[in-house]
């Protein structure tokens, strides 16, 4: 085993890491021995892998986290519409140089500020504790007239599990603008189920080709989308609170029939390349297999982001279908003429799709894969949601 | 409209220096939202790898962006970046002190639920090619004591320098070479002795060592 120079190799690897960093395809420097480069160029794509969120999500969190430091900014009888954090750790302190409407001031305003405000700093907590106890009760009073609309049968309702939204045409607005408040079912939601719903709503929204003007979390468990372009609301309000998992699964030899609702092990011991997850949440009907067990889950949308996937883009496609054998390959016994079925929400939506045609560039197969891969977009609602009503103006 | 970006309006404006950004911002808000937009994928990028949960990586980088404009005045120069990431380190180890176990991010990845959260512009099938490695890797990774994730966190997520990932953590700019490097022997031993151990396993003999 050689041993070079102990400083030399330190600033080689350094050199080589920096590098890596900036572009992955920089080559090690001469004289860094082959395995520690190895290892450098493992450890910083693994770190930037793992360290990466996709840019829609990182643009999503930019957009919240910003409304989140401006709301912290205004005005006491505005912050009622701020979420709690999750955590309940994020204690920031109140910046008056926000605007009410979350736009920065331009007034130059002077540092000195910052004197006069930590003198009446206990004066105003006093205020906001008496505005805050006051849009408490505000806050209370809404959720009453809420839960009291919510006796009226929704026209809007997509399913049983899901049930409710506001829907107004927005003031400001041109054609198909609305705003959407939707209200979770659960009397003490999680408010982080409610951020990951948050942010599926959000994909929706934009996969649904309809334009998000804002979103906002309030009350802990209110999500108001304001959108524009909508061509029909009622259509649009059944994909914010469809439910939308949708899984392929195993049928081996067996036959199924769309429209057949099904058991799967998804919610059980989940799909051939993810566990279960907490907030899987099983039907318990529906038929099983020949051996009386839930239908192997293949792969679910939970596990990959699809959207990407579409008749425009074969080149997503293939790498669908590709890796649908992967699986198929790798985790089964080496049969690809076995079907497999896409089930959404327990319900069989197309039945017998060999992977092995899949492979062998059957358009037709491809075609029905892709119809139902748009399915995959919308992804499922970690907090159930209920429509109070849907009054367009 | 909540969100407004303030560089919008000036499309055409040469960029200006972090620094004088910063200088600037302590009289005129404004230019706080530029610096936000300049650092904000990179602060998240970072506490989202420390904390593991995009909820909980949103939360601390709000309160470091909060305390960063709460603590302008706080700014004496230097490097902007490592100004910012002090108070996200600071932010992301008490929020990781006061908070109950959950699963980490290597954990999610090595479990596959969060697949999309990582190389967001491969393709699905180099998604799941890349896993199986990935696993181990990360798992290695997962093993390196605190303080070593934490400096791989601040020069990879964070993009700092080894001179600014020494200011945040109160080190030289050496001596954060030096830690780099151990970290990259102990990961290079680690990754042998499993790559070893997983030949025996199956019986083959062992490609050499160097």
């Amino acid at each position: 085993m050689s041993h070079p120079n102990q400083p030399d190799e330190v600033e080689l690897a350094q050199t080589y890491f920096y590098g890596l960093l900036q572009n992955p395809q920089t080559q090690p420097p001469p004289g860094l021995d082959p395995q520690t480069a190895e290892t450098v160029r493992w450890l910083v794509a693994t770190e930037q892998g793992l360290s990466r969120a996709a840019q829609p999500q990182i643009s999503a969190a930019q957009q919240r986290v910003w409304q989140h430091i401006a709301a912290q900014a205004q005005p006491a009888h505005t912050a009622k519409k701020v979420a709690a954090t999750s955590n309940g750790r994020v204690k920031s302190k109140r910046l008056d140089y926000f605007d009410p409407n979350n736009s920065l001031k331009t007034s130059g305003q002077s540092v000195r500020a910052w004197g006069r405000w930590a003198v009446v700093t206990s004066m105003t907590a006093t205020v906001v504790l008496i505005i805050g106890i006051i849009a408490l009760v505000m806050v209370s009073t809404r959720l009453g007239e809420s839960h009291a609309a919510a006796t009226q049968p929704p026209a809007s309702q997509a399913t049983p599990s899901l049930a409710s939204a506001t829907v107004t045409k927005s003031v400001a607005a041109g054609p198909g603008n609305y705003k959407i408040v939707l209200q979770a079912r659960a009397a003490s939601p999680d408010l982080k189920q409610i951020k990951a719903t948050l942010l599926i709503l959000e994909q929706r929204v934009k996969t649904a080709g309809v334009k998000l003007i804002s979103s906002t979390l309030q009350y802990n468990q209110q999500i108001v989308l304001e959108v524009g372009g909508v061509p029909d609301e009622k259509q649009f309000v059944q994909l914010l609170t469809a439910t939308g998992r949708v899984e392929f699964i195993v049928l081996n030899n067996e036959q199924v029939a769309v429209g057949d609702t099904v058991q799967t092990t998804y919610c059980i011991s989940g799909s051939l390349v993810q566990t279960k997850t907490a907030l899987c949440q099983s039907n318990g009907s529906g038929r099983l297999n020949a051996a009386g067990q839930p239908f192997q889950t293949l792969i679910s949308n939970e596990s990959v982001d699809l959207t990407k996937v579409s008749q425009s883009n074969p080149d997503e496609v293939n790498n669908l279908i590709n890796m649908l054998g992967k699986i198929w390959g790798k985790y089964s016994i080496a049969n690809p003429n076995l079907g497999i079925a896409v089930v959404l929400d327990g319900q069989v939506k197309l039945n017998g799709v060999q992977i092995n045609s899949l492979l062998s560039n059957s358009q037709q197969d491809k075609t029905d894969l892709v119809s139902l891969t748009t399915l995959l977009k919308y992804g499922i609602l970690p907090q159930e949601l209920e429509v109070v009503s849907s009054t367009p103006e | 409209m909540f969100f407004t970006r303030r560089h919008q309006a000036e499309p055409d404006a040469p960029p200006l220096d972090d620094a004088l950004l910063l200088e600037r911002a302590k009289s005129n808000p404004a230019d706080f939202a530029l610096l936000y937009e300049r650092y904000f994928s990179r602060i998240y990028s970072y506490c989202l790898r420390r904390v593991g949960q995009p909820e909980e990586a949103e939360d601390v980088t709000s309160l470091v962006f909060t305390r960063a404009w709460a603590g302008l005045a706080g700014y004496r120069g230097g490097s902007v970046a490592a100004w910012f990431f002090q108070i996200a380190h600071n932010a992301v180890a008490n929020h990781l002190r006061g908070r109950k176990p959950q699963i980490s991010l290597e954990v999610a990845i090595i479990s596959g639920w969060t697949d999309n959260l990582i190389e967001p512009d491969d393709g699905i099938l180099e998604k799941i090619v890349q896993l199986e490695e990935r696993k181990q890797l990360a798992g290695l990774i997962a093993a390196l004591p605190p303080e070593q994730r934490e400096l791989l966190a601040l020069s990879v997520a964070g993009g700092l320098t080894a001179k600014e990932v020494g200011h945040v953590l109160g080190k030289s700019e050496g001596a954060v070479w030096m830690a780099l490097h151990r970290i990259v022997q102990r990961l290079r031993t680690e990754y042998q002795r499993q790559f070893l151990a997983e030949e025996s396993k199956t019986h083959e003999p062992p490609k050499p060592t160097r």
